[in-house]
């Protein structure tokens, strides 16, 4: 959703093109809908000027690629915002009314809370080398094994906070700059 | 109760849904245009490569630029793409080594990283014809060990090195950087005894990324080191100048005329990068913005090599915003300082009778 911080001329191009085929698009399908001549002249209007403007001098459109990211980043951390709460105040106090299965209670002195425990198998431990399985994939096998499944209905949420990242939305110094020395 | 929980679950799931479905329906239109700019960016933009499809390993001095490339590279992402050429040994620009009458050993300034290749340094000088052998990475120590296997090609040559402020003083000492191959150092095996190690070279890399390296304060902290009196500044000096007397000797030997040319970080050019400096000093009575030129420059002249101070041509301006290296105007102004250094050095030639005569 967040475009490079600082944009290469391909980059300001590709916004320009993008904006007006976006622009046009929507334009063309409300005239579709409201059979308006005119509003078809808008859209072509609409995606020639920002096209044109990204073939011809894609540096004009800084500004505006500058705005569009600015406005991409907000609505970015709302919505990741909402989700996240979401999460919490909906599905986990949903769930948490259902009580706790964690049964706590006072041990008699001559007893012991030592439980034995066996070894797991070594494809129990992820890999040293990061290859682990799928995020997805572990949630929802854990949520089986466990029979926690409501934790299933948790994945769609994750998976679109995944896909909200923030990516390239720093304006920082790029890290491993070290690297080119 | 697991099924109870799992109905309130789903439930939940779908009022959470319906709660958030009108801002994902808002973020949709940001979703769509970033995803076409991306898709259209790609395709106007040359296939490019990272800096490390640059290089291959090479044995003798840890890796090398690969031959024959004619290929496009990215800085970083704001920078740009840039064309690359290497001749048959991998070293910048189409011709040999043998048709230059200036061979520049250095790093990735040398190189020309971040350039087209036809807008580097190499490429830019109006009278002469200058050979860049170098690659990013270096550290002086590989550049003597170049120098060493290439010394029956100078014969004639003005040679002029490149001295990395940024990087290659602490480096000499290191065997290893940043997620490189492992590098040839200089060790001191007794006071004012140095040695060139190079039996670790290892095809293998190391599979982490050294701690040093992390530390996002390493950069200046290396700087503030070898602007003032410190444990590195004590090492990494001599050492220095331990390696441009086995440059002296190698280029005396070989006909060659050495001349010494100092890169200053961006950092240090602007006050802001001076100021930082000085806070972070543990000793300020000895700290000094110009240590690193005093230094090298008192190394040269006790060897007797020509030293040029990069920071007296170089301006802030002449450096990209964010990548560290030269822009094309910087490449221009190097282009013309070393085109001023070939003159001064025909001149000594012509008025001392020092070393053979220069190619034309």
């Amino acid at each position: 959703m967040i475009l490079l911080w600082r944009p290469r001329e391909a980059w300001l191009a590709g916004f320009g093109m993008a904006g007006g085929l976006c622009a046009g698009v929507t334009i063309a399908l409300v005239a579709w809908a409201l059979r308006s001549p005119w509003l078809i002249a808008g859209a072509v209007f609409a995606a020639a000027v920002p096209g044109s403007v990204a073939v011809l001098r894609p540096q004009a459109l800084n500004r505006w690629y500058g705005l569009w990211n600015r406005a991409a980043r907000r609505m970015l951390w709302a919505t990741r915002w909402l989700l996240m709460r979401v999460c919490f105040y909906v599905t986990f106090v949903a769930v948490g009314w259902t009580g706790s299965r964690l049964a706590l209670g006072r041990v008699p002195q001559s007893e012991s809370c030592w439980v034995p425990r066996g070894t797991l198998s070594p494809s129990a431990y992820g890999s040293p080398d990061g290859a682990l399985e799928h995020w997805t994939r572990g949630l929802a096998a854990w949520a089986m094994a466990s029979k926690n499944y409501w934790a299933l209905f948790l994945l769609p949420m994750f998976m679109l906070l995944s896909i909200l990242k923030v990516e390239d939305s720093t304006p920082e110094v790029p890290p491993n700059l070290y690297a080119l020395f | 109760m697991s099924v109870l929980r799992g109905v309130l679950g789903g439930l939940s799931a779908v009022i959470g849904f319906v709660l958030v479905m009108p801002l994902l329906a808002l973020a949709l239109p940001f979703w769509i245009v970033a995803w076409f700019t991306r898709v259209l960016a790609t395709w106007r933009e040359p296939r490019h490569t990272s800096w490390r499809e640059l290089l291959t390993f090479d044995a003798a001095i840890g890796w090398k630029p690969r031959p024959h490339l004619n290929t496009h590279h990215i800085v970083t992402t704001q920078d740009g793409i840039f064309h690359t050429i290497t001749d048959e040994e991998g070293w910048p620009g189409p011709r040999r080594l043998e048709d230059h009458d200036v061979v520049v050993f250095g790093d990735s300034f040398a190189f020309g990283y971040g350039v087209d290749s036809h807008r580097a340094f190499f490429a830019q000088a109006r009278e002469l014809r200058i050979k860049a052998i170098g690659a990013p990475g270096y550290n002086m120590t590989q550049e003597v060990l170049l120098m060493r296997q290439l010394a029956p090609r100078l014969s004639g040559k003005v040679v002029v090195w490149f001295i990395f402020i940024g990087n290659d003083l602490d480096e000499n000492l290191n065997p290893y950087t940043f997620d490189y191959w492992r590098m040839p150092f200089v060790r001191e095996t007794a006071p004012g005894v140095w040695e060139i190690v190079t039996d670790h070279i290892s095809p293998e890399r190391l599979p982490y990324t050294l701690d040093g390296y992390r530390d996002k304060y390493r950069w200046v902290r290396v700087h503030t080191d070898l602007h003032s009196d410190s444990f590195l500044s004590r090492r990494a000096y001599p050492a220095c100048a331990y390696l441009i007397e086995q440059g002296r000797n190698i280029c005396a030997a070989a006909g060659a005329r050495l001349v010494i040319l100092t890169i200053p970080d961006r950092f240090v050019l602007r006050q802001s990068g001076i100021e930082d400096m000085r806070s972070r000093c543990a000793d300020l009575a000895s700290f000094d913005p110009d240590l690193p030129d005093k230094k090298i420059r008192a190394a040269c002249r006790a060897l007797g090599v020509p030293f040029v101070a990069g920071k007296q041509s170089l301006r802030l301006g002449d450096y990209k915003e964010l990548d560290p290296h030269w822009n094309e105007q910087g490449h221009r102004r190097v282009a013309e300082l070393i085109e001023e250094i070939y003159v001064d050095a025909a001149l000594d030639v012509a008025h001392a009778g020092v070393g053979g005569p220069l190619s034309p």
